[in-house]
């Protein structure tokens, strides 16, 4: 199956009801690209937004890093107050999301329900496909 | 009664609402219970909004969402407009992750373990702070 990719996925999308969302996913892909740069090796959209779904409720995100950031709680916590509390008040848009180092996105692949969802229906926003590398 | 009339004693309710929520979790904090003092952070911080709608006279949307976006659209020039922006975007992720053991970093996460007494005050200092600034916007003190 082929994966949509961002530029892709926004003609197809278009604007109207989903622009708010795609500006501040763009924004947010900007903003975690200058705080990580290369550490930064993948970043997918899935959830209802990915789905194209209009009456999508926030933003799910999957980010994987080179190493582990530290823990969800700080992890959290920096991202919102340096990024998606920005994103909020600019797009009234709210972001849900994950953050993995690659290897524990490795250790986890195939038992993790989560991620069956990501594969069959993420958008690539950033960087490698990691289930097109690692499938097959 | 008029409608404007009926939604200022809503608004009123809900920040009742909104420091009992406070309340919860002050006591679930005092008991360990650290998930479930996060969880009501985000819900006292929620009614707080609810308030603030009502407050304007604006029907209340059931969708948190949309919530948040009505109370945004009602106070552009909200003075702790960044404060309230970061507090929403780090609680509303944390809710979940209060509720769902989701596996992650090769293990469950077990919301039971997921957040440390300090991560618990720390979050509810916050919260309170912030419905003390929606309730002193509302009473016209800011």
């Amino acid at each position: 199956m082929k994966r949509d990719k961002w530029a892709d996925f926004k003609r197809i999308i278009g604007d109207g009801d989903f622009e708010s969302a795609l500006c501040a996913v763009d924004e947010a892909l900007a903003s975690l690209q200058k705080k990580y740069g290369p550490a930064l090796v993948s970043v997918m959209l899935f959830g209802s937004l990915a789905r194209k779904s209009r009456t999508y409720n926030d933003i799910d995100l999957l980010l994987v890093t080179e190493e582990s950031l530290g823990s969800t709680h700080q992890v959290t916590k920096e991202l919102s107050q340096e990024i998606f509390g920005h994103l909020f008040w600019e797009h009234g848009e709210l972001f849900s999301f994950l953050v993995y180092s690659k290897a524990q996105f490795e250790g986890l692949r195939g038992y993790l329900p989560l991620f069956d969802e990501v594969e069959r229906d993420g958008v690539l926003l950033y960087g490698q496909d990691l289930f097109a590398e690692t499938s097959g | 009664m008029a409608k404007t009339s009926l939604l200022k004693r809503q608004a009123e309710v809900y920040l009742r609402i909104a420091h009992r929520q406070l309340g919860m979790a002050e006591a679930l904090l005092e008991k360990g219970f650290y998930e479930g003092a996060i969880f009501h952070c985000y819900h006292a911080f929620e009614s707080a909004c609810s308030a603030g709608v009502a407050n304007r006279g604006q029907r209340v949307p059931l969708r948190h969402r949309a919530k948040f976006n009505k109370f945004r659209r009602l106070y552009p020039d909200l003075p702790f407009s960044a404060e309230f922006a970061a507090l929403l975007a780090e609680l509303y992720p944390k809710r979940e992750r209060s509720l769902y053991a989701d596996i992650e970093y090769g293990k469950i996460a077990d919301p039971a373990l997921e957040y440390s007494r300090q991560d618990a005050e720390e979050t509810l200092a916050r919260t309170q702070d912030m419905v003390g600034q929606i309730e002193s916007l509302l009473r016209g003190h800011h």
